[in-house]
């Protein structure tokens, strides 16, 4: 790596906890879906719950977190992608990366939405909304619920290329700061402004009061 | 903001994303064509037949096991469902009429061995209408902790069909 710069804080815990539950939550769900029914459901359950909260704090968490912080035109995009091996290191989210979190978030809520309506082959094992559906709809949400799985994997294989390709080709650790939070990249310009308490615990309440909620409907 | 670099790249970019049309476009066309390379045979009567009354078996055992999930299941819906899920169970084996497999060039998720291993087939449409029989007596019976109990043994059923006998999801 080419050298250490002053550490500065970059990601605030929520948004970093949020991601690697999302990292575990979705292997888990991805190991049990077909076989273990019971631990694929409360899998399902975490993820809505995260997504939810994900959402949220990306109009009220920290500045890196926000949405309207890291999302930019086509024209920001593709300014930073062309030259993008010379462009200076971004401070949260660059421009293409904002792209790579709209669509693993996109692909998280029809996994989880259409898994909330899926129902098996056997019409044993269904999701907590699939009573608001029948069979025949339920089935279908299941076939897509399966096809945009495939669409998640190749996303986050591409999000992990990603991460490769700046450690390879800009010589620049984007795993660490996920973990601590904290970025040793030189010459990063900008400043963590971080959430107050109150908002982090009203997100997670609703967000576990919308799971609890759509849990019970089943 | 054109610097000389970005005017020496854009049409690079422009022919990979040329590229990456032509490639959809060939991809979309060669799909068209399979879909109307089996859609030009209508389905015999036989397969829609199956098709339409394996859905039909799936939504009456829906209606069961989504009132088996309220605390107090409403018997008057269960009990059709349970009646319509032993008729059908029963049709079952007039369903797989010989020339309607999948190596008979019929598009269907019904696997070849349906055909090749008659026994295996048979007891397992027999494991199904067994447990649907004693559902609907279950179910007249108005027995909501039997019928709770018993239609994992009915799922079970269609499963050991669905893993031997049909094409895997």
């Amino acid at each position: 790596m080419s050298g250490q710069g002053p550490r500065v804080r970059v990601w605030d815990l929520p948004t970093r906890l949020v991601h690697w539950a999302l990292v575990i939550l979705v292997v888990v769900a991805w190991l049990t879906g077909g076989e273990r029914m019971n631990i694929h459901r409360y899998a399902g359950y975490g993820i809505l719950g995260l997504v939810i909260f994900r959402l949220y704090w990306g109009v009220a968490g920290g500045s890196t977190a926000r949405f309207s912080q890291f999302v930019k035109g086509p024209g920001a995009v593709l300014a930073y992608a062309r030259g993008w091996r010379g462009k200076p290191a971004s401070f949260g989210h660059n421009p293409l990366g904002a792209l790579s979190v709209l669509l693993l978030l996109l692909l998280l809520i029809s996994q989880v939405g259409l898994g909330l309506f899926a129902i098996d082959i056997n019409g044993m094992e269904s999701g907590p909304l699939a009573r608001f559906v029948d069979f025949e709809t339920g089935r279908k949400a299941s076939d897509l619920h399966e096809l945009n799985f495939r669409l998640l994997q190749a996303a986050v294989a591409l999000h992990l290329v990603a991460i490769a390709a700046y450690a390879v080709f800009k010589r620049r650790n984007l795993v660490t700061p996920m973990v601590t939070g904290q970025d040793a990249t030189p010459g990063l310009e900008g400043e963590l402004q971080p959430s107050p308490l109150w908002r982090l615990a009203l997100g997670v309440a609703i967000s576990v009061l919308v799971v609890v909620l759509i849990a019970r409907a089943g | 903001m054109k610097t000389p670099s970005q005017s020496v790249r854009w049409p690079h970019f422009r022919r990979g994303l040329m590229g990456v049309a032509l490639v959809v476009l060939i991809a979309g066309c060669n799909q068209q064509a399979a879909e109307q390379a089996t859609s030009d045979e209508p389905l015999p009567r036989a397969v829609s037949e199956r098709q339409e009354g394996f859905k039909a078996l799936g939504a009456a055992f829906k209606i069961i096991n989504d009132q088996l999930k309220t605390d107090s299941p409403d018997m008057a819906a269960i009990v059709p469902a349970a009646a319509q899920m032993n008729e059908l169970a029963g049709q079952i084996p007039t369903w797989f009429p010989a020339g309607t497999g999948p190596d008979d060039g019929v598009k269907t998720d019904a696997l070849a061995t349906v055909w090749s291993d008659p026994e295996g087939f048979s007891a397992a449409q027999t494991r199904l209408a067994e447990a649907t029989t004693r559902l609907q007596a279950l179910a007249t019976a108005g027995d909501a902790a039997g019928l709770r109990e018993h239609v994992k043994m009915v799922g079970a059923s269609c499963g050991g069909c669905h893993d031997n006998f049909r094409v895997k999801q």
